[in-house]
């Protein structure tokens, strides 16, 4: 993993994870959260090794200064994801609250812009997270 | 066993490594320190934060200034 670490004296990394779903507003939700990583604004992280436990995920998730977690639907697997792993201050956000109806909702950058905006609200109103 | 302290040597990074060496003592260990300052040999660890431990090269902590008795448990 490539990464360029971040001084701990100024906090860690704002850090976003997003859900794996295979539906359209899946799809948009991992879109948006790319978005904001190639754009630098938080850094996009791996689900994936929250679930599997994979050590180096969770002490580097450790560091986060504010984690933004996002769910395609309301089945909430990132969220219930996250939880399960300990986890548990972090900004939640879901891409039917915006009032996407799942499996009706057609990928558009449109719809993209207006998750990532939304992202982008969130972590601005977030509070850093408390220290582990 | 060796101990790796990983930072580019800010207050955090010294704190870290005086905690972990009380550790190490405390408990009796056979230890070597290693600081790694340099940022591309940082970077080899995947860490997203410093300062950081890693033991015998498994990264065990990150961004964090453990005190002696957490890093206790991690070497334990």
């Amino acid at each position: 993993m490539k990464i360029t670490p971040k001084c701990g004296c100024n906090g860690g990394p704002d850090l976003m994870f997003c859900c794996s779903g295979a539906a359209d507003t899946a799809e948009i939700a991992d879109l948006a959260v790319r978005q904001l990583h190639k754009a630098k604004e938080a850094k996009m992280f791996c689900l994936a090794g929250i679930a599997g436990d994979v050590e180096l995920i969770v002490v580097n998730t450790k560091t986060a200064n504010r984690m933004l977690v996002v769910d395609g639907c309301d089945s909430d697997c990132a969220r219930k994801t996250m939880e399960k792993g300990g986890f548990n201050d972090f900004i939640h956000f879901r891409v039917t609250d915006l009032g996407m109806e799942k499996g009706k909702t057609p990928v558009s950058g449109e719809r993209i812009a207006q998750v990532a905006s939304r992202l982008r609200e969130l972590l601005k109103e977030a509070q850093p997270c408390v220290e582990a | 066993m060796k101990i790796q302290i990983l930072g580019t040597g800010c207050a955090k990074c010294k704190q870290l490594t005086e905690n972990a060496e009380a550790a190490a003592r405390g408990m009796g260990l056979a230890y070597e320190l290693e600081k790694v300052t340099d940022i591309k040999d940082i970077m080899r660890f995947g860490v997203m934060a410093t300062p950081a431990l890693a033991v015998d090269g498994k990264v065990k902590l990150v961004g964090k200034v453990a005190t002696a008795a957490e890093i206790r448990l991690l070497l334990g």
